[in-house]
């Protein structure tokens, strides 16, 4: 499991938001169902994060559109990720192996979240991490329930 | 036909060898490159008729080793696989003589729609 926690996000100031609630959901629940076949409830609750969450992705977009987008799960949901990915049994799984999972989920979310914008603008590598739950008042919130287990999906506009 | 994966993610890489076999292109021969410089040398040295290439990648982009590729005179067929779908990414892409781009996420029958023209 991640040693260190991810920085502190340094994105503060709201902005006109160009990503609703229904392109995460989309955007996640493509990932989930059509790529990962996991099942995934596309009913999410928004402004909130899982209780007791082990494992943060996040990616960063920066450019003319700038957002951080934070996938966090718990460590039992983020080994049934690396099990639909790897195809290895969960208790199988390399804490390495359960990182780049989770950094995939945040990559392809974080791709997506760019493409729904279209602006000229690069996507970070994703980073993973223990999760650090301070987000700015404007930060769009939705936990899902994925494979019974809930993930919480942040995007973080400026 | 010998298929290159590139990507950095080993998980993605899963993937796109799973999803390949799921889609019905079984019959190929799969390799791999973590990095632009390692699939530099696959398709020197292996010979690969296709290569399928994440687009965001440390070190080297996707779209950096197209432009290697071409410039090296190889003539393998090179599309993207990247979960970066934006118009101005596909027109590089396309524009820098990638012959497809795939967007993550895809399932299996996306992905036979994109790549029977190219693997058939």
């Amino acid at each position: 499991m991640p040693q260190s926690a991810i920085d502190q996000p340094t994105v503060d100031s709201a902005a006109t938001p160009r990503i609703a609630v229904e392109h995460v959901t989309q955007m996640a629940g493509d990932l989930f169902t059509a790529m990962l076949r996991m099942p995934f409830q596309p009913e999410p609750r928004v402004g909130e994060c899982l209780d007791c969450p082990d494992i943060q992705a996040t990616v960063r977009v920066t450019g003319q559109w700038n957002a951080e987008i934070h996938v966090i799960a718990s460590n039992e949901l983020a080994r049934r990720i690396g099990y639909a990915m790897f195809g290895t049994e969960p208790e199988d799984l390399s804490d390495e192996e359960i990182c780049d999972a989770m950094g995939e989920v945040a990559n392809v979310i974080g791709g997506n979240a760019k493409g729904v914008v279209d602006s000229d603008s690069n996507l970070s590598l994703p980073e993973v991490g223990e999760p650090n739950l301070h987000w700015p008042e404007h930060a769009l919130v939705a936990t899902y329930l994925c494979d019974d287990c809930p993930l919480t999906v942040v995007t973080i506009e400026s | 036909m010998k298929i290159l994966i590139v990507d950095d993610s080993k998980a993605m890489r899963m993937i796109v060898a799973r999803t390949l076999k799921q889609a019905g292109f079984s019959g190929h021969t799969v390799i791999e490159a973590s990095n632009g410089r390692e699939a530099l040398e696959k398709i020197a040295n292996e010979s690969p008729e296709v290569v399928l290439s994440d687009w965001n990648m440390p070190e080297m982009k996707g779209i950096e080793l197209l432009q290697k590729v071409k410039e090296a005179g190889h003539k393998v067929r090179f599309g993207f696989i990247t979960s970066e779908s934006s118009a101005e990414t596909r027109k590089l892409a396309l524009d820098s003589g990638a012959v497809f781009l795939l967007t993550k996420p895809f399932s299996a029958e996306g992905m036979q729609a994109i790549l029977e023209p190219v693997l058939c």
